[in-house]
């Protein structure tokens, strides 16, 4: 087991040099002059060389590039080009509004989708099984903006339940925890028209097992068979599925944050982009990437938990 | 199952009841002003300050020396008084006294000498250096409240291009040096507020300054929330969660027009849009060709199109808001058939297959680049005037990018026809017409040259004297009309949109806002 974690934490290494080369490379080879931007369209070309050589962008790319990396050996970021404050502390300001919002969607759809795909499993064909599958289905592709535009007009315009946009407060005050409903729900149903559907076919696909079928002879209930010898069997892929959604509801909530003026890691990523911020893109999708693999490493070890005859070696 | 759906259900079904019982939102307290922003603020350090949104929260705390009043004139600001010598090659400004910074340092002409030094030192790296360095020469502290500010050249239009301008604004100086990299979240001005706090991509809080030294603000706190998404600003505009939308996009109108609750509010800035011929694209290089194609297009019924009662055609080059506008100047109308004519002059004649086409057989081609999303309609008014030089027999090919790249093509002049927006706080025509017309200003991306256009606007900024500035300029915008180097589009308006029960708030055309009058009555 500890081998097996050291070995995943090795592995790391290369994956974060090849993310940091990549992430280095795109914000470097897309046209557009960060000086540039900065200095706005009433900028002379000497007042732009200016920002370029303050923000050191006339150097060579490999020596930009080794600079970030010795940087990131260390734990620095780097300063953000717009505004001048260290990357890191402006990404862990962000992180816990992106990670506590992906929480509180992967909770939703847990909540919502496991219950709805054994329902669907259990009762297969039958008139709930298709609706909610048709549900499912109607989930996957709803656009977010979409929904969350839908949720804010009937929620918090028509009928003014919730706060239409911003993070209140923490979650656990009640004005931070409704401001948090809108976007989970938002971010969350994608997530749960997967997992439902997910859950369905493997809750399925566990029934038709033999021992199931020893265990109803025996004369178990159905009650019984269902949550003690089905359900748990049928987590595995569930569960892997829950983590890879995880990591994307922490990168890819930037919808989700523009809509509801969230203030995540998503959406100061992405305005980043539009100013080439460079030092916040890279950090940003650093972190990111970073949170992705120890997700996985996460999951893989809950794998061994659920099923004991998992072994790692 | 049965039982667990239905204590999921209850459950939820149970926290709307209990969401319910605490119904309508908030709605903003009646001594706060809520003022949505597009996009979060950067750097509240005034030799940094650039961008929209952190220089509308960087008017309430910090003050000029002079200011803008709402007709475009000038009004003391910090500066109760000044002079301006007879070649326009010094001026002195007299300084307010008695006015504190809201660290309690005293105001006075050592805090404008270390703000502007700081801006011309090269170390500081402030957008705004070369433009200090290029005109001020020197600066005489007379006494604690009187300086003078000597330039290198003769600048009629030195107030306007570079002492109201964002990096220009008088920070404390004893603020600047104690914070230091921190001194964007310690932000110390004299203005009509004071910076309280600022928790990233969430708001912005400022307090009124009860000492200041116009008036002391009727509204106690005002608070900027980044709202990115204007759908969403909309939505808290009309719940009331917000007060004041500063950008109203235009597909708004409508509903906020049928919104009681909310007073619309559109009137032009000093703004023009304009596509910009590039003088190295060979079939530029003939007048002809360029005043063609001003006939090609019928810019009212573009704007009535795309953007009715958000923009008015333009009336030549410069600004149309500006005092020294030329309401005369001579425009070309409407009209495809002189354009073909003018084309034909030039050796570009239809073909068969309906294209204008030279002696050589080559097609009357060229890229019209425009960005998306940067202005009002952009992309969509450029597929507009594409299909009328299409309709003329012109092979155009539309090209749209976005506006970082828009800059680096305007940059390395790698274009044919451009469409760009220049905006300016003020209508000196100075700021307008230098940088896009004069042959070395910054904006004139096509490399327009006309030694005669240079010459007359040199002499716009030795004149001091209103009347005869007036007529230079005046002559001018005729001599670029006539020349055509770019095509002058549109003025947009400025869209705000603010809840009815907002009284007494005004702003200026160069964007500016004014909190100090405004309160709220129910």
């Amino acid at each position: 087991m500890f081998n097996y974690f050291l070995r995943r934490l090795i592995y790391l290494i290369p994956i974060l040099i090849g993310v940091a080369l990549i992430s280095f490379m795109i914000m470097h080879l897309i046209p557009g002059d960060p000086a540039r931007v900065i200095a706005g369209v009433g900028a002379s070309p000497e007042d732009v060389a200016a920002i370029r050589a303050r923000l050191g962008l006339d150097r060579p790319l490999h020596e930009q590039f080794g600079t970030f990396m010795l940087g990131l050996l260390q734990g620095d970021l780097g300063r953000s080009l717009r505004t001048r404050q260290p990357v890191l502390g402006e990404i862990q300001a962000r992180f816990f509004a992106t990670a506590s919002l992906a929480l509180f969607a992967m909770l939703f759809s847990i909540l919502i989708s496991i219950p709805l795909g054994v329902l669907a499993a259990t009762k297969q064909y039958s008139i709930f099984d298709n609706i909610s599958m048709l549900g499912a289905i109607g989930g996957l592709s709803a656009p977010s903006f979409w929904l969350g535009l839908m949720l804010m007009y009937y929620l918090a315009f028509a009928v003014q339940i919730f706060p239409p946009s911003g993070m209140a407060g923490m979650p656990w005050t009640l004005e931070g925890f409704k401001s948090y409903i809108l976007p989970s729900i938002t971010l969350g149903v994608p997530s749960a028209a997967m997992l439902a559907r997910l859950t369905r076919s493997s809750v399925l696909e566990v029934l038709r097992q033999d021992y199931i079928r020893t265990a109803r002879a025996k004369g178990t209930g159905e009650r019984v068979v269902l949550y003690r010898h089905a359900l748990k069997n049928a987590l595995i892929p569930i569960i892997t599925m829950a983590g890879i959604q995880l990591g994307y509801l922490l990168g890819g909530a930037v919808v989700v944050e523009t809509v509801f003026s969230w203030p995540g890691l998503g959406r100061y990523i992405v305005s980043a982009i539009h100013f080439r911020d460079f030092p916040v893109v890279q950090g940003g999708v650093m972190f990111l990437a970073l949170t992705f693999v120890f997700l996985n490493l996460i999951v893989d070890i809950l794998y061994g938990i659920i099923d004991p005859r998992i072994r790692y070696d | 199952m049965g039982k667990k759906g239905l204590l999921i259900g209850c459950l939820l079904a149970g926290l709307l009841i209990f969401a319910g019982f605490n119904a309508a939102q908030a709605q903003t307290p009646e001594d706060t002003l809520v003022v949505a922003l597009r996009a979060d603020i950067q750097d509240l350090d005034p030799a940094y300050l650039e961008d929209a949104p952190t220089s509308s929260v960087g008017f309430q705390i910090y003050d000029h020396l002079i200011r803008r009043d709402f007709d475009g004139s000038f009004a003391p600001g910090l500066a109760e008084d000044w002079e301006i010598c007879e070649d326009a090659r010094a001026y002195t400004f007299y300084l307010r006294q008695g006015v504190e910074f809201h660290d309690g340092t005293p105001f006075n002409a050592e805090a404008v000498y270390f703000n502007f030094e700081r801006l011309k030192d090269p170390e500081t790296g402030s957008h705004a250096g070369q433009l200090m360095r290029d005109n001020i020469k020197s600066m005489e502290i007379i006494d604690d409240y009187t300086i003078v500010i000597n330039l290198y050249e003769p600048n009629a239009a030195f107030i306007d291009d570079v002492l109201i301008q964002n990096a220009t604004f008088i920070a404390s100086p004893r603020a600047i040096e104690e914070y230091g990299e921190d001194y964007t979240h310690n932000p110390v001005g004299t203005g009509a507020f004071v910076f309280k706090s600022w928790t990233p991509d969430t708001e912005v809080v400022l307090e009124r300054n009860l000492d200041y030294w116009d008036q002391a603000p009727r509204i106690e706190q005002v608070k900027f929330r980044p709202i990115p998404e204007a759908g969403t600003q909309m939505t808290e505009l009309r719940i009331g969660t917000i007060d004041l939308v500063t950008t109203v996009p235009t597909e708004y109108i409508e509903i906020l027009d049928e919104d009681e609750d909310i007073v619309l509010i559109s009137e032009p800035d000093f703004n023009t849009r304009n596509l910009v011929f590039n003088f190295a694209t060979e079939v530029f290089q003939d007048v002809r060709v360029r005043q063609a194609l001003h006939h090609a297009l019928d810019l009212e019924e573009l704007i009535d199109a795309f953007l009715e009662g958000v923009a008015e055609p333009a009336i030549g080059p410069l600004t149309n808001e500006s005092l020294y506008h030329n309401p005369d100047v001579k425009l070309y109308d409407y009209d495809p058939d002189r354009a073909l004519e003018l084309l034909a002059e030039a050796g570009w004649t239809k073909g068969n297959d309906g294209l204008l086409r030279n002696e050589d057989g080559e097609t009357l081609s060229f890229t019209l680049t425009t960005p998306q999303g940067r202005y009002t309609m952009d992309s969509e008014l450029n597929e507009a005037i594409h299909y009328q030089f299409n309709q003329l027999g012109i092979d155009v090919n539309l090209e749209i990018v976005e506006f970082a790249t828009l800059l680096d093509k305007l940059d390395e002049r790698d274009f044919d026809l451009a469409y760009i927006g220049l905006m300016q706080r003020t209508g000196e025509p100075a700021a307008h017409l230098d940088l896009m017309y004069h042959s070395t200003g910054w904006a004139n991306w096509g490399d327009y040259k006309n030694p005669e256009v240079d010459s007359i606007l040199e002499k716009g900024l030795r004149t001091a004297v209103f009347e005869e500035r007036e007529e230079i300029y005046h002559k001018v915008q005729d001599m670029i009309m006539a020349d055509a180097p770019s095509i002058p589009i549109m003025n947009e308006f400025y869209l705000i949109a603010h809840r009815a029960n907002i009284q007494d708030y005004t702003f200026t055309p160069s964007r500016t806002h004014d909190y100090i009058r405004l309160y709220k009555e129910d």
